[in-house]
C-alpha cells in the first residue's frame, strides 16, 4: 500500500485514519468517515481511485474550496481533474459535460444536482466512488444544512448506488445516523477519530470593551508567532483592522468575499509562500489551502458553532507542530451571530408572498427582488415548493425554519459556553462529540496552563525588491 | 476623487450633455451595443471603452452623486449631466499630480490587451519555475484557454526554454525602458509571479506607490495599453511578445451576432437596401451594422457609401460641432448615414481623446 502511497501523493506513511478509510473505500464498503480538519481526507477518495482504477464523484459544497482541492491535485501532477460549478459559462459547461469522460476525479456543486442534463452524463460514464465532503451539510440538525444536499439520496439511486464515502470534520452520533439514513447507506461502516488537536494549545481572552480588544490584537499581530490567520465575521472590521496593522508595519493583508478572485489568488499564494505573516479574513479564507505551518488562529469575533470554531483553528498547526488559537470576546459579542440567525429565516408573509408568486409562474429573480431574499433564503425556499406538499405550506415552513433558528441559536450558545468556562477548554469542546481527552496536551488551555511554549517561525527568503531586480530574478537563473 | 470620478468626468465633459449620463455609464463598462460603440467613436472616447468592465451600476450611481454634491457636475436636465468650472478646475488639479492616461485605447484593445496580460503572466511564472526545476506550482491563471496556449508554447521551445526566457526579459526590458514609457514599471513587474515570488495585488502595490488601489488599476491599464502599442508598432523587435497579442480569430468576433451576418452579405457584395430585404429588418438597422464594421475593418472600404468629395465637407464642418443637426445643416447634400460614418472613422486613432487633455485642461504630455 505504502508503496503506491509515494509513487501518486509523495508521502512515505500514511497519518491517523487514513489506511483503514481507503481500505474500507477499496472493499466497495459504503463508509462515514470523520477525521479532524487538516489530516488529509481527499487523500481517502483519492486513493482507492487507482487501486480499483474507477471514476470518483465528489459533491463538495463549497465554491472555493472545491477550486483549491482541484488545484491540489492537478499540482501532484493528476491532470483527470475538473469541477463542475457557477463559475462556468454556458458554453464552457456544455463543452465540459461533452467531455465527461476524459475525467478521473469530478468535482460538482450541489445546485449542479438540479441538472438532469450532468445527471444522465454522469449515469452514462459511470460512477466508481461517489464521495460526498462535509457531509454533515445534510442534515437538518447540523449548522450548516444545505437543502440540496438533500437530493443525494437520488443522485445515488440514479448512480446505480455505487460505493458513498460521507466525509466530514465535525458531526456528531445523530448527524451522523442522519447522513447515514438520508443516503440511504446499507451495511456502512464508520470510522471516527478524535476531534482533538493535541497541539493546538487554547486560550480565550475576555474584555470589557472593544477597544480593548482591537489594542490586543494589534499585539498580538506584533508579538506572536506568524504565519498566522485573523477571523473576523464583517468585512469593514477586517479591512480596518488590518489597515492599523500595516500602519504598524506587521506585514498582512485581507482577505474576504467581496475581493476580485484573481487578487484573491494572489493573497492566498503570498500567504502560502510565506510573503505575508497574516492574513485578516472572513471565514471564506483558507479552508482548502495547502499550508503546514500555520502557527497561530485568532478569532476577532467569535465562531457561529463549535463545529466551525474546530474547523478554524484546525487550519493552524498541520504540521503537528505547536499551534496557538486565541479568541478575543468582548461583552456582548454573540449579539452579531444570534442576530444574523435571525435574519437568515424569512418571514412569515415572505414566505407567504414566495408561495403565491412561485405559483403564478412569476420568474425567481423577480421574486427574489421584490421580496427583498437572500440567495440562501431563496435557495431553501424553493426547495421546499418542490418538495413539500402544498397544504397549510407557508406555515409549515415558516415552523420548520423557526425551528432551524432556534437550533442555530443553541449553536451560538454552546459556542459562549467555550468561552464562558472555567475549567479545561479542551474537555468542553470535546464534550460537545461525546469525547473526552485521551492524551494530555502538552500545552492544554489557559485555564489549565498553557506555561511557555516554544514555537519556531520559519523565516522565509522573500524579500521586496524593485522592478528591475525583480525581474532579474524571476527570468534569470542563478549559477 | 480617484481615477475612476476622473474617468467619468472626463467622458461626461467629451460628450457635453449631447448624451445621457447613463451613456458613460455603458461605456465604461464596455456594452457591446451599436449605440454605445458608435457614439464611443462619433465623440472620440472609445479609449474608454470598457475599461472598467467590472464596474457595477450602485458603485457608477454613488460616484456620480459624489460628484453631483461637490458640485463638480451639474444636472442640467434629466439624465443630462455635465462638468462644471469647478469640476474641470479639480479635474485638472488632478492631472497635474498624476500621470495622464494618454495611451489608454479600450476599444482597440478590448480582446488583445487582457489575453496578451494573461498569457504574459502565466508565461513567465511557468518559465520562472521551470528554469529554477521547480516542476510544480499554483498557477495564477486558471482560465483554461491560457493555461493551453502556455503549455503549448512551452513544449515547442522546450529545449531552448533557458533561450526563451531571456528573450522575454530581453524584450520586457526593452519596451518597460522606453523613453516615453507613461508611468512607472513597477505597476507592472511588481504583478508577476514566478519562482518563489508572488506578485502583488494592486492594494499592495497602491500601499507601495502612496496611492489608491483605484488608481494602481487605472495607471497599471494605461502602461499595459500602451505596451501593446508599442510591440504592435514594431513586431519585428518583439518576436515573443507580439506572439502573446495574437488572438487566434480576428475580425468578426468583435462584432455583435446580428452585424457579422449583416457583414457576411457585404462581402457577397449586396447593397444596404437588399440586405435589409433579405433579413426583414429597417434599413437603418443595416446601416447601424455597416457602422460598425467600418470601425473594426481597416480595410473597410468608405467610398462605396460616399465620395472623396463630400468627406471632406463633412469632415471640416465635423471640426465646428459633433451634433449631427449641424453638420446636416451645413452639409445638406450629405445624409445622416453618410455624416455618422465619416465621423465615426475619423476619431478611429484616438486623437481627440489626446487633445482633450491638452485643450481644455491646459496638461502637456510630459516627457
Amino acid at each position: 500500500m505504502e508503496k503506491l502511497l509515494y509513487e501518486k501523493f509523495g508521502y512515505s506513511s500514511f497519518r491517523l485514519g487514513q489506511k483503514e478509510i481507503i481500505s474500507s473505500v477499496i472493499n466497495h464498503k459504503d463508509t462515514i468517515a470523520m477525521l479532524p480538519t487538516g489530516t488529509g481526507k481527499s487523500l481517502c477518495y483519492q486513493y482507492p481511485s487507482y487501486v480499483n482504477n474507477n471514476r470518483v464523484l465528489i459533491i463538495s459544497p463549497l465554491l472555493s474550496l472545491m477550486q483549491d482541492q482541484v488545484d491540489q491535485i492537478k499540482l501532484r501532477g493528476e491532470k483527470r481533474v475538473t469541477a463542475i460549478n457557477s463559475f462556468l459559462t454556458f458554453k464552457e459547461r456544455k463543452q465540459l459535460i461533452a467531455n465527461l469522460e476524459a475525467y478521473r476525479f469530478i468535482f460538482l456543486s450541489p445546485e449542479m444536482l438540479n441538472s438532469n442534463e450532468v445527471l444522465q452524463k454522469l449515469k452514462e460514464i459511470g460512477i466508481g466512488l461517489l464521495v460526498i465532503d462535509e457531509a454533515h451539510c445534510i442534515s437538518q440538525w447540523g449548522p450548516d444544512f444545505r437543502p440540496d444536499y438533500l437530493r443525494l439520496g437520488h443522485l445515488k439511486k440514479t448512480l446505480g448506488s455505487p460505493c458513498t464515502l460521507a466525509l466530514t470534520a465535525t458531526a456528531t452520533e445523530e448527524i451522523r445516523k442522519d447522513i447515514a439514513k438520508k443516503l440511504n447507506l446499507n451495511n456502512w461502516k464508520e470510522w471516527v477519530y478524535s476531534v482533538n488537536r493535541p497541539n493546538i494549545a487554547l486560550e480565550v481572552n475576555t474584555f470589557n470593551d472593544v477597544a480593548q480588544k482591537e489594542n490586543k490584537l494589534l499585539l498580538l499581530v506584533q508579538r506572536n508567532t506568524a504565519p498566522g490567520i485573523i477571523f473576523f465575521s464583517s468585512r469593514k472590521k477586517a479591512e480596518e483592522m488590518q489597515a492599523a496593522a500595516s500602519a504598524r508595519h506587521v506585514s498582512c493583508s485581507v482577505y474576504h468575499g467581496g475581493m476580485e478572485t484573481d487578487q484573491r489568488i494572489l493573497i492566498q499564494q503570498q500567504f502560502i509562500n510565506g510573503q505575508l505573516d497574516w492574513i485578516f479574513a472572513t471565514n471564506a479564507f483558507g479552508m482548502g489551502i495547502n499550508k503546514n505551518n500555520i502557527r497561530t488562529v485568532i478569532h476577532f469575533h467569535m465562531s457561529s458553532s463549535v463545529e466551525n470554531f474546530l474547523q478554524e483553528i484546525g487550519r493552524a498547526g498541520r504540521d503537528l507542530k505547536q499551534a496557538h488559537s486565541i479568541l478575543l470576546y468582548s461583552a456582548n459579542d454573540e449579539f452579531i451571530p444570534l442576530q444574523l440567525a435571525e435574519l437568515e429565516k424569512p418571514a412569515l408573509e415572505q414566505i407567504e408572498n414566495f408561495y403565491s408568486m412561485f405559483k403564478r409562474d412569476m420568474p425567481i429573480n423577480e421574486i427574489q427582488e421584490k421580496l427583498m431574499l437572500t440567495d440562501t433564503q431563496v435557495r431553501v425556499l424553493r426547495y421546499y415548493i418542490q418538495h413539500e406538499p402544498a397544504e397549510h405550506w407557508a406555515e409549515r415552513i415558516n415552523h420548520l425554519l423557526e425551528k432551524r433558528v432556534n437550533s442555530k441559536k443553541e449553536k451560538v450558545m454552546e459556542m459562549k459556553s467555550y468561552i464562558e468556562t472555567d475549567s479545561c477548554r479542551r474537555a468542553k469542546l470535546l464534550a460537545f462529540f461525546e469525547e473526552s481527552p485521551s492524551a494530555e496536551a502538552d500545552h492544554c488551555c489557559d485555564n489549565c496552563g498553557i506555561g511557555n511554549m516554544v514555537m519556531n517561525r520559519e523565516k522565509s527568503s522573500y524579500k521586496e525588491v524593485n522592478w528591475k531586480e525583480k525581474l532579474d530574478r524571476l527570468l534569470i537563473k542563478n549559477e | 476623487m480617484n481615477y475612476l470620478d476622473a474617468m467619468m468626468m472626463v467622458g461626461l465633459d467629451i460628450i457635453n450633455g449631447e448624451r445621457t449620463q447613463s451613456s458613460i455609464y455603458h461605456l465604461l463598462k464596455g456594452k457591446k451595443t451599436s449605440q454605445t460603440i458608435q457614439d464611443a467613436q462619433l465623440f472620440g472616447v472609445s479609449p474608454q471603452f470598457q475599461i472598467y468592465p467590472a464596474l457595477s451600476r450602485k458603485n457608477y450611481d454613488q460616484r456620480l452623486s459624489g460628484l453631483l454634491q461637490k458640485d463638480f457636475l451639474a444636472e442640467q436636465r434629466d439624465g443630462i449631466i455635465v462638468v462644471t468650472a469647478s469640476g474641470k478646475k479639480a479635474l485638472s488639479d488632478f492631472f497635474e499630480v498624476r500621470p495622464v492616461p494618454y495611451d489608454l485605447n479600450g476599444w482597440k484593445y478590448q480582446k488583445s490587451a487582457p489575453v496578451f496580460w494573461h498569457r504574459l503572466t502565466l508565461m513567465i511564472q511557468t518559465a520562472s519555475n521551470l528554469i529554477h526545476d521547480r516542476q510544480r506550482f499554483l498557477p495564477v491563471s486558471r482560465d483554461i484557454h491560457i493555461q493551453n496556449w502556455v503549455r503549448h508554447h512551452v513544449k515547442q521551445s522546450n529545449r531552448a526554454l533557458l533561450d526563451y526566457t531571456q528573450q522575454i526579459h530581453k524584450e520586457l526590458m526593452e519596451v518597460l525602458t522606453l523613453t516615453n514609457f507613461p508611468d512607472t514599471p513597477e505597476l507592472v513587474v511588481q504583478k508577476l509571479s514566478g519562482f518563489d515570488m508572488i506578485g502583488l495585488t494592486n492594494q499592495q502595490i497602491a500601499e507601495r506607490l502612496g496611492c489608491d488601489a483605484a488608481d494602481v488599476y487605472l495607471r497599471f491599464l494605461n502602461s499595459l495599453h500602451f505596451m501593446v502599442a508599442a510591440v504592435e508598432k514594431r513586431t519585428g523587435d518583439y518576436p515573443v511578445l507580439s506572439e502573446m497579442m495574437m488572438l487566434e480569430n480576428t475580425g468578426n468576433t468583435l462584432l455583435t451576432k446580428s452585424t457579422a451576418e449583416t457583414f457576411t452579405y457585404l462581402s457577397k457584395q449586396y447593397s444596404i437596401e437588399q440586405i435589409a430585404a433579405l433579413r426583414n429588418l429597417k434599413k437603418s438597422t443595416i446601416e447601424d451594422h455597416v457602422l460598425e464594421i467600418a470601425l473594426l475593418d481597416p480595410d473597410f472600404d468608405m467610398n462605396l457609401y460616399v465620395q472623396d468629395e463630400l468627406i471632406k465637407e463633412i469632415r471640416s464642418a465635423g471640426e465646428d460641432s459633433k451634433r449631427l443637426r449641424f453638420i446636416k445643416d451645413s452639409v445638406p447634400e450629405a445624409d445622416y448615414f453618410q455624416i455618422r460614418l465619416v465621423l465615426a472613422t475619423s476619431e478611429r486613432d484616438g486623437m481627440s481623446w489626446r487633445n482633450y487633455f491638452m485643450r481644455n485642461l491646459g496638461i502637456h504630455h510630459s516627457v
